[in-house]
């Protein structure tokens, strides 16, 4: 799927629960921007799962809440 | 006439043959299921991993750390050798454990899961409502749960006829090292249940294990034993042999204990 472009500056939004701003439009992009992309990793976004296929077309908007979780040591 | 002692033949192998511990889709030759959490680092974990010879290594589902990004697990874990058993610990509800196995699938990880409902902070005592609920609603929908629980006999059968593929009743509390506490409960869950019964939680060293085996119990699941020895890599190696001696002890089959003495040798002719 094309990466989703905005026209508009950067954006305010949290990752994991920790303020951010991104140069980002896409989820996709922002996971590049962080250096997540090529990581084994589920994504959400404000509560709902975004499938690995669809987080280039996934819009980021202002004040959404991205959730990045991976495998930990625990349990 | 040549007088020196002559050396012992070599005993022939004296180990019972056993099957693996079956449940799903999947065969272990280890009965020893170990984690990932305490460690005082990954390179420590993974050594750990190996001198157990375990074969599933058990993972929790988190937040990736956003201070240290690149700390990945996964680096430190031999998946050529061991199967990722990702867990719901962290969950006190049905919901929040069905989102774990939701993610777990967006992990490319397989329909296998551990399901840990907590029902108390302190004591991180399962809930058996909730594990119950999430076990049939994940087993209805394909899933191998292996379900956490406590050493209520009743309870364990509710799991075994919701479709858990495996039920793990506690030893003692996560992390508390206290043993096996209820040593009789542990054995009758075992003489009811047709699923394999593995002990999870409570295990402090490696007679823990033993004991636990002697029972004719199917596997064991232990971690901070492990994890917080003095030396984990030790200790795994330690557990791993302990928990081989008390499987074959149990299938040699034990002898009675019994109330006054047996005398070994003859009574009278001396």
């Amino acid at each position: 799927m094309e990466q989703v472009k905005t026209m508009s500056g950067p954006l305010a939004i949290s990752v994991n629960d920790e303020p951010k701003t991104t140069a980002a439009g896409s989820l996709g992009g922002l996971l590049e921007e962080l250096g997540l992309h090529e990581r084994r990793c589920a994504t959400m976004v404000n509560g709902e799962i975004v499938r690995r296929p669809d987080r280039g077309a996934t819009a980021l908007r202002e004040g959404d809440k991205i959730e990045i979780i991976a495998m930990v040591g625990g349990g | 006439m040549n007088d020196a002692p002559q050396p012992l033949p070599t005993s022939p192998d004296s180990t019972i043959a056993d099957g693996p511990l079956e449940f799903g889709p999947y065969s272990l030759h280890s009965r020893m299921i170990v984690g990932t959490g305490k460690f005082p680092d990954f390179p420590t974990m993974q050594a750990a991993h190996r001198a157990s010879a375990s074969q599933m290594v058990t993972v929790a589902l988190r937040r990736v750390d956003m201070k240290n990004p690149a700390n990945n697990i996964l680096n430190f874990i031999d998946t050529q050798r061991m199967h990722i058993l990702p867990n719901t610990a962290g969950c006190y509800t049905v919901d929040d454990a069905l989102k774990i196995a939701e993610l777990t699938l967006e992990l490319e990880l397989p329909k296998l899961i551990k399901i840990e409902v907590i029902g108390d902070e302190r004591t991180l005592m399962p809930c058996p409502i909730g594990t119950l609920e999430a076990t049939r609603r994940l087993a209805g929908e394909g899933w191998t749960v292996m379900a956490y629980c406590s050493d209520d006999i009743v309870l364990c059968q509710r799991l075994e006829q919701a479709g858990a593929a495996v039920v793990m009743p506690l030893g003692s509390p996560i992390g508390s090292g206290r043993g096996i506490l209820n040593p009789g409960n542990i054995r009758i869950i075992k003489e009811l249940l047709s699923v394999p019964v593995v002990v999870d939680a409570g295990v402090g060293t490696a007679s823990d294990c033993a004991l636990a085996m002697e029972l004719g119990i199917d596997g064991i699941l232990l971690n901070t034993a492990i994890a917080k020895s003095g030396n984990p890599v030790a200790m795994a190696a330690a557990c791993r042999d302990a928990t081989r001696a008390g499987r074959t002890a149990f299938l040699a089959g034990r002898m009675e204990k019994r109330a006054y003495a047996s005398a070994s040798s003859p009574m009278k002719d001396f």
